[in-house]
């Protein structure tokens, strides 16, 4: 491996790390002391450079922090989601505490998204069992939508400002689209079991297949902690959670089951990031202490679909150097892409570059 | 979120336990023991159990009034039973308090393997000894084809007084339980036997199984009658001490002392015991909420033999804290015993980071895969 950057975050143990959509140099860190068990938290801003990974800015909370996402439409604010519920929002610019703060969540808020269209706005989910939508200058939520499950994240579609996406302890995907009535169902559009396997051939069919001619064994119901969507295929999203198994789904057939599984982890998958330079590629990083980068194989050429058979796609590669749980994970914007922040409970964030784990070298 | 049928402090955990202990033939003879006076032979001993039979035939058959009042009146069990005690109390017995009534439910869901064709005997068997024997209670009046409907119609009334006489909390469990704890055998007396063994088959099931296959009918019939007489004795016991207490704390009791509402400066004092108190236990409850998720964690990756699992410090704090070495104190964890802080800090840890070596390629398409 040509180089692996690494920053310390003593203290702190990591639970997001998101670069700057910005500057290629510049990455965020929102951590918490003794694990986000008890205690306060700390969100570091760090700068690439010569000299390695250096502080750049620290922001001292008095609650764990869970997540984070840079503003869309200032480059010097970020926003983080706190364990008391409560959402900060950072100025680089300006002194230590926050330029806003958004209070409503009744438990802890566990992730933030920004809209990366509309830019105007950012949502946040929480163990309170909603996602609520926020403008930055507004003390207020503007909208809330109801889970009624612990929601561990929550994610704004990367091609339609108005498509709210989110996954929960339930094992349900739920798809919001803010253009839809407010009927009784909150915009709530579409909800996909993720454990279900593909339906239509009626009630005795056998459990699907995976394409390596293993039995899926995914079909129970297990808490989806993460997801992501994809970046090129605008209804392509990717699941993460506590069975180990990452899935793609398929917006436009919602009960067709899984669209992919990349079996490989060998616990919870806890964050998921889709490459945004390569439509098939994602990166995942779980409690098994690994980050590892996958291929879901739409990017080949595909095999006529087997009926009741479920696509396996390939692990590219394992990244291995954390010495403690997983938690973060994102890719670079610039350059030519492959670059890679990760995040563990080691107290550490590494930068490196995936293609050293691929085939081949780079 | 809690949930409190999943907490420690619902009885009907330990119930459940029960229905996984022996419940062969011969351990009815114990809980089916008799509890009324003499002159009732063995088998007309529990005649509601009798009727029980009877109605959970008819249940079965599909008595539909019975099974509506028989499905409000578990859940009425279950709620106000189960959750207002926690544990399992001794009920009054039922002898004591002249008549069968809240027995009768409960007794109801005994046996329920029973019924079919052999349920048949057991009525008439029942209903001639109740109407000869004399028991008085308002379901043995019944002719035996009005019993069904009557007790079914009965049942809600019933159940409403149960909680009232510890009896409830018998209806957390499932109706295999009921047979094997015997409502009414609730004297010290009664639950000897039955504790020894529940012990015994706890502990050695075929030991257990031999000895009770070497007790002959001629040495069970003497040891039963003994059994009785001592029985009537801890009953007699039982009603004086209780009618004593009842006397001495009961509504009727005098007041031994004149009882004032407390001044304003005490109200302080107690409200601010309380909340302290509040808060202990507040704290306790936390503390051992995490020490048990803390086990958790730690067992859910006991079969992980990696080298970055067993040097987790992770794990390593999880483990502290479940043998509760390492407790909550403020913002952080401190060692129980000598109150030092415990840093979580991982500055000093050694990191390898010279080449790839711990990094990999998966060879193959999906090499790894599959044990989700």
């Amino acid at each position: 491996m040509a180089s692996m950057l690494e920053f310390r975050t003593p203290g702190y143990n990591p639970y997001a790390v998101k670069y700057s959509p910005y500057y290629d140099s510049r990455l965020a860190v929102a951590a918490s002391a003794n694990y986000g068990i008890v205690g306060n938290g700390r969100l570091f801003v760090l700068g690439l450079g010569p000299a390695g990974i250096q502080l750049e800015r620290g922001f001292d909370t008095n609650d764990a922090l869970y997540d984070l996402a840079w503003s869309e439409i200032n480059e010097n604010q970020l926003v983080v989601a706190c364990g008391d519920g409560s959402l900060k929002l950072f100025d680089l610019a300006t002194g230590d505490f926050p330029v806003m703060n958004f209070s409503e969540h009744k438990r802890e808020a566990f992730s933030v998204c920004w809209n990366p269209i509309a830019k105007d706005s950012f949502i946040s989910s929480s163990w309170d069992g909603t996602i609520k939508i926020w403008s930055p200058s507004r003390p207020t939520s503007l909208k809330t939508l109801p889970v009624g499950n612990c929601t561990y994240s929550a994610c704004f579609s990367p091609s339609n400002p108005s498509i709210i996406s989110c996954v929960s302890s339930d094992s349900h995907i739920r798809i919001f689209d803010l253009r839809s009535p407010v009927s009784a169902k909150y915009h709530l559009t579409t909800v996909i079991p993720a454990h279900a396997p593909p339906q239509g051939g009626g009630g005795g069919q056998p459990l699907p297949l995976l394409s390596t001619g293993q039995t899926f064994a995914g079909a129970v119901p297990s808490e989806i902690l993460t997801h992501d969507w994809n970046k090129y295929r605008e209804t392509i999203l990717a699941t993460g959670g506590v069975d180990r198994l990452i899935r793609t789904f398929d917006l436009r057939n919602p009960a067709g089951g899984p669209a992919s599984v990349l079996p490989g982890h060998e616990y919870a998958v806890r964050r998921l990031a889709w490459s945004p330079h390569a439509s098939d590629v994602l990166a995942s990083a779980s409690y098994d202490m690994t980050v590892r980068v996958w291929s879901d194989g739409s990017s080949s050429p595909q095999p006529q679909p087997q009926p009741n058979t479920i696509p396996v796609g390939t692990q590219l590669g394992v990244m291995n150097r954390h010495s403690e749980f997983a938690t973060g994970v994102d890719w670079c914007l610039f350059g030519t892409g492959g670059w890679l922040a990760s995040a563990g409970w080691d107290q550490r964030v590494l930068v490196w570059d995936a293609h050293t784990l691929l085939r081949g070298g780079g | 979120m809690a949930d409190s049928m999943c907490g420690p402090s619902n009885s009907a955990k330990n119930l459940l336990a029960h229905i996984d202990r022996d419940r062969a033939h011969h351990q009815d003879r114990l809980v089916n023991a008799p509890q009324a006076g003499p002159g009732i032979a063995f088998r007309s001993q529990t005649p509601l159990a009798n009727g029980a039979e009877m109605a959970f035939g008819g249940f079965q058959q599909g008595g539909a009034p019975m099974d509506a009042a028989f499905g409000s009146g578990l859940d009425m069990n279950t709620i106000t039973g189960a959750r207002a005690y926690g544990h399992p109390v001794p009920g009054i017995p039922t002898t004591t308090m002249g008549h069968g009534g809240p027995g009768a439910p409960a007794a109801r869901l005994a046996s329920p393997a029973t019924g079919g064709a052999s349920h048949q005997e057991w009525v008439h068997q029942f209903s001639g000894m109740q109407i000869g024997g004399g028991t008085a209670g308002p379901s043995a009046a019944m002719p035996t084809q009005m019993h069904q409907p009557a007790m079914a119609m009965m049942n809600p009334a019933m159940n409403m007084q149960q909680p009232s006489f510890g009896m409830g909390m018998y209806g957390g469990g499932a109706p295999a339980v009921f047979g094997f704890q015997n409502p009414g055998m609730n004297t010290a007396a009664q639950q000897q036997p039955q504790a020894a063994v529940a012990q015994e088959s706890a502990i050695d099931v075929e030991a257990f199984n031999r000895a009770f296959g070497e007790y002959d009918d001629a040495n069970f019939e003497t040891e039963l009658a003994d059994w009785t007489e001592k029985q009537k004795v801890a009953n007699t016991e039982f009603a004086e001490a209780q009618d004593q207490w009842m006397a001495e704390h009961g509504p009727r009791a005098e007041p031994t002392a004149e009882v004032k509402p407390p001044s304003a400066d005490e109200m302080e004092v107690i409200d601010a015991n309380l909340e302290k108190l509040a808060q202990e236990q507040d704290k306790r409850r936390s503390d051992d909420e995490l020490a048990r998720a803390a086990v958790d964690i730690v067992n859910s990756v006991a079969d992980n033999t990696s080298e970055k699992f067993k040097n987790s410090r992770f794990f390593e704090l999880m483990r502290r804290i479940g043998n509760r070495e390492v407790v909550v104190e403020g913002d952080g964890f401190v060692n129980a015993a000598t109150g030092e802080t415990v840093s979580t800090s991982h500055d000093d840890d050694g990191h390898p980071d010279s080449g790839i070596g711990s990094d990999s390629v998966t060879p193959e398409k999906g090499a790894e895969g599959q044990r989700a």
